[in-house]
């Protein structure tokens, strides 16, 4: 089983949230990025856009494969991780520290409650999400 | 701001000719994924050999996938393409589909188990077909996955199998890059068992192959190998096929898995004077490919296999193993392909991977020798080239011989040669790191691609991607593109309509890569 940080929220479309003070950063899990294999471009946001929970927000491609992203919380870009263009295999090597892909400021906290936990994610995978 | 509306999507049309749709385009991603819709709807198309696919990260709709909504309410998303990828095992007879929900999972491969390949599991079985009634992808498709005598080591070594062709098959293992690259500086082992093989002999079997096929098989002589096609009266393609003279009437051709069965009922239907037999199920093949992969062959041979030259063959013994030894290859490096036995292709799969130890030999999956081939513009049946294409606009005029005489396909073909065929295959570099995929428009280029003011058209459609992916050797997003002739020349400036946006790209000499076949 793929690494699930116990301090972070995620989605069902594998996504990971960290509560950072009033403010959310998002990537995608150790999971997701092993499944898509080699990532080799991420599409981001502008700073300043609008995300809206469950809504697409990106994109990440791998060698073989185009998936969106999905955002964990509703809220403004305040920042993106302006590496990944240049470094898109940074996602590959460390999904939960420098391949972050937003941060978010949400417009409504509660949103952040309602994502899975890690033993709840790690659940989802193992149940159906992994083999 | 997204550009806005875009009216009609670039098609490649049977005709060959390319229509100049108005790409003024606001979405995206509708647009976009009818082109995809489009493509897996393509009942014309043989079984996609393209692995390449679109998806989210989430998961089969409930109702496709036969299974409940799981406890935890997961929201499901309708889903245009239909294939899972993943391992069969003993522990898990069920239907795959009821145990995959990972969305990942669904995005990386595409179907490759359509009506084609219901028809593959009509010729009699032999081991490597699966036991019916286990599927791979659930309730969408019952369609019965065939393996190469090779599954089982795939899965030990971890692979990740997915269905391509009607055969599932390892994408990859350790990874698509780091496979690729140790083709480029070492070299790999590719299981391409699941490729057709047909032998023909007798007194009519030259005759038979010179009226099949578009090269001189006069100019073969016995131990040679030519790559040639079989076309349509047309001129678009039934398959490529490499044709190897084995004795001066004895001749074998190798085919594309998923063209197996129509190439068979085709040979035999054109060529019903000689005598046919098929192959394929008792023959194995293992591809050799890399700077090391004479050294490593040699090691095991029983003869000299320095001497054997490019596109030509020679039998012996590797490995103690009666092999046909062929120095060719997909990926541009030089190598081998060995034809062995089906029985013997697990001796001779561990023998390599064991010799070839110490010169860091991997195993490579289907993911790598599609980007290996990329970046030799090589083209892929099903994806570069088709029943719609024909083989000068592909580029492949040099393996087309009107002189030896009349074949199928040969006054269409030669209509089209002197005026010139009003597309052609050429290679694109990206400007970003944005990958191009199959079906994706080319258009003239923009300057500001993403501003696309009201009734401000911002670039034409001239043309289709077929293939595309980043070349991990030249490190740069490449794609094979039919483009019109007029904007065909290298340099040529033009767009790539990527999710709505128009995104740089420029036309390339190919190969990207340079090639290192022994010549």
């Amino acid at each position: 089983m793929a690494n699930v940080p116990a301090d972070l929220k995620y989605t069902r479309e594998h996504e990971w949230a960290k509560r950072e003070g009033d403010r959310v950063r998002v990537g995608i899990t150790a999971f997701a990025q092993d499944q898509l294999g080699d990532v080799v471009f991420v599409e981001l946001p502008k700073v300043g856009a609008k995300v809206t929970a469950h809504q697409a927000f990106g994109v990440v491609e791998s060698v073989k494969a185009v998936s969106d992203l999905f955002a964990p919380v509703s809220g403004e870009v305040l920042e993106i991780n302006a590496e990944l263009p240049q470094k898109p295999e940074t996602v590959n090597k460390d999904p939960y520290g420098k391949g972050w892909m937003i941060l978010v400021k949400p417009s409504n906290a509660g949103e952040l409650d309602q994502l899975l936990t890690a033993q709840q994610y790690e659940e989802f995978v193992a149940q159906g999400g992994g083999h | 701001m997204a550009p806005d509306l875009r009216e009609r999507v670039g098609e490649r049309r049977p005709d060959d000719r390319l229509v100049e749709h108005h790409v003024g385009a606001r979405v995206a991603r509708a647009a976009h994924e009818r082109l995809v819709v489009a493509r897996h709807d393509d009942d014309a198309r043989p079984p996609a050999r393209d692995i390449v696919v679109r998806g989210h990260l989430r998961g089969l709709p409930a109702a496709a996938r036969g299974d409940d909504v799981d406890a935890l309410g997961v929201e499901q998303q309708p889903k245009h393409f239909t294939d899972v990828g993943d391992v069969l095992d003993e522990e898990h007879p069920e239907p795959l589909a009821r145990r995959i929900s990972s969305p990942i999972l669904h995005t990386l491969f595409s179907p490759s188990t359509t009506g084609e390949a219901d028809a593959e599991w009509v010729r009699s079985g032999r081991a490597l077909t699966r036991p019916e009634g286990r599927w791979s992808t659930g309730s969408l498709v019952n369609t019965a996955l065939k393996r190469t005598p090779l599954y089982e080591s795939h899965v030990k070594a971890g692979a990740r199998m997915v269905p391509f062709g009607g055969w599932e098959m390892p994408v990859q293992y350790a990874g698509i890059v780091e496979e690729h690259r140790a083709v480029r500086a070492a070299v790999g082992c590719f299981d391409v068992s699941h490729m057709g093989e047909f032998e023909v002999e007798g007194p009519q079997a030259l005759a038979s192959l010179q009226r099949l096929t578009t090269n001189d098989v006069a100019a073969l002589e016995v131990g040679q190998v030519q790559y040639s096609l079989l076309c349509y009266p047309d001129g678009g393609i039934v398959d490529d096929l490499t044709l190897y003279r084995l004795a001066p009437e004895r001749f074998m051709l190798t085919v594309n898995a998923s063209n197996i069965d129509k190439d068979w009922s085709w040979v035999r239907e054109h060529g019903a004077a000689a005598r046919w037999r098929n192959v394929s199920d008792d023959t194995g093949l293992i591809a050799a490919q890399g700077p090391k992969a004479e050294a490593l062959v040699g090691r095991l041979a029983d003869r000299d296999v320095t001497g054997i030259a490019y596109y030509h063959f020679a039998e012996g013994r590797v490995a103690g193993i009666r092999t046909l030894i062929s120095r060719t290859g997909y990926t541009g490096e030089d190598g081998f392909e060995l034809y062995v036995a089906a029985v013997d292709t697990p001796r001779l799969w561990s023998a390599l991977l064991e010799a070839g130890r110490g010169d860091g030999v991997v195993p490579i999956g289907l993911g790598a020798r599609d980007t290996l081939r990329l970046e030799m513009r090589y083209a892929l049946y099903g994806n570069d080239i088709d029943a719609t294409t024909n083989p000068l606009e592909a580029g492949l005029g040099w393996i087309v011989k009107p002189a030896k005489g009349d074949f199928v396909g040969r006054d269409a073909i030669e209509k089209v040669r002197v005026p010139g065929p009003r597309r052609k295959l050429i290679g694109l570099e990206m400007a970003d790191r944005s990958v191009a995929r199959h079906g994706y428009a080319v258009t003239t280029p923009v300057a500001s691609p993403t501003v696309g003011r009201e009734g401000a058209p911002t670039a034409n459609t001239i043309g289709i991607v077929t293939s595309g992916s980043y070349g991990p050797s030249v490190e740069r997003s490449i794609a094979m593109a039919y483009v019109a002739s007029a904007q065909a020349a290298v340099g040529t400036e033009l767009g790539v309509e990527i999710r709505g946006q128009v995104r740089p790209a420029r036309v390339v000499k190919t190969p990207f890569h340079p090639s290192r076949v022994k010549k």
